[in-house]
């Protein structure tokens, strides 16, 4: 996990970010996030990749980062699912081009 | 000079005087078509090949600008063609080779004489009006998917995921081909295959063609082959019983079936 927060802050220095903030964001929403897309995608790496989208997105969304504690939190969540399913999909369709063998299913 | 049937890997086989030319897909190489070449055999020439990038093309020859659109996919056909003074042959294309033949037989309408498309489509984005089967999000997602290289983490979980399904060794066989395509040209393809709109040049095909449309693809859904038979002149649609993207490896004999009946 802190291989993914250093990686998390290194984006957020390059979009010359708060750093701090970012990994406050991080310790305070990731676990509860990471728990939800790990049971949609099973694979950990998969999981920590998506999670790093979903943060990257968050230090770059202005409007993400006015938001309040609740709405903040129902942002992330829905970036998350979107982020997900997206992440799912497109596993999927590059293994029907391509054969690589992504996920078997996909569950909503 | 460029020796264009190595930079490709052009091989010919088949005992035919007629010429039947195979391209295969996004993420393939000419070994995708092992399951339906033996069925043509007999009757045609066949010439197959790789992509640049792909199989055991010459990836050296990789031109960023020239590849940057399905023209300069197309243009190598084109050469292939020229090369082996192919004329009124028979071109099937997979997945986004469908488009690249499509562009190919514009430019020089001589060379083919019947298109077959397998899993076409002319434009992935779904607008409003047009079903692609893919919102911008998505095909970023594919984007994305690929740059992280996701693939690897998912082969290495393969055999766990699979798990007894009979269809294991199919997979294992496509994983492999698709190892075969380097990854960063596979990237530039990508982004040229999902953000390609042709709709345009569906009614610029000069000649007879047949679109194989799979009854379940997430690539490709039933709009989008219903779209290419409306706008295409002289089209002609058959819907597969197969699913998937790759009908031509997943249900060989159905779709060399409705190929000969086509011909």
């Amino acid at each position: 996990m802190q291989d993914l927060i250093n990686k998390i802050n290194e984006n957020a220095k390059e979009l010359k970010s708060d750093e701090a903030s970012v990994s406050a964001l991080y310790d305070k929403y990731a676990p509860a996030l990471y728990g939800r897309i790990i049971k949609v995608v099973k694979q950990k790496e998969i999981a920590e990749k998506i999670l790093l989208r979903v943060f990257v997105n968050a230090v770059v969304d202005k409007n993400m980062k006015q938001s309040n504690h609740l709405s903040l939190f129902t942002s992330l969540l829905n970036h998350s699912r979107k982020k997900t399913y997206g992440t799912m999909k497109a596993m999927k369709v590059l293994e029907s081009c391509c054969g690589s063998p992504g996920p078997a299913t996909i569950s909503q | 000079m460029t020796n264009i049937l190595k930079r490709n890997n052009v091989t010919i086989t088949g005992n035919g005087d007629k010429v039947m030319l195979f391209a295969h897909g996004f993420g393939c190489s000419q070994n995708a078509w092992k399951r339906i070449t033996p069925a043509f055999a007999d009757d045609y020439k066949l010439i197959l090949f790789d992509y640049i990038g792909a199989g055991k093309s010459d990836v050296t020859a990789y031109d960023k600008v020239k590849y940057s659109s399905l023209d300069g996919y197309a243009q190598d056909i084109l050469e292939i063609c020229k090369e082996l003074h192919v004329k009124d042959a028979v071109f099937i294309g997979h997945s986004v080779s469908c488009m690249i033949g499509a562009l190919a037989s514009i430019r020089e309408p001589a060379i083919f004489n019947k298109l077959i498309f397998i899993g076409p489509s002319a434009s992935y984005l779904n607008e409003e009006g047009y079903v692609g089967g893919f919102e911008k999000e998505e095909i970023d997602s594919i984007f994305e998917v690929m740059d992280d290289d996701y693939f690897k983490w998912s082969k290495s979980m393969a055999p766990k995921i699979m798990g007894e399904n009979k269809e294991t060794e199919i997979q294992e066989e496509l994983t492999d081909l698709f190892c075969s395509t380097d990854a960063d040209i596979a990237k530039d393809f990508a982004r040229v295959t999902f953000l390609s709109d042709n709709r345009q040049d569906l009614p610029r095909i000069p000649v007879e063609s047949l679109t194989l449309q799979c009854s379940e693809d997430i690539i490709a859904p039933l709009e989008v082959g219903q779209y290419i038979h409306e706008n295409t002149p002289n089209n002609t649609l058959v819907i597969l019983k197969a699913t998937g993207h790759c009908p031509h490896m997943s249900e060989p004999e159905e779709t060399i079936a409705a190929i000969k009946a086509f011909l």
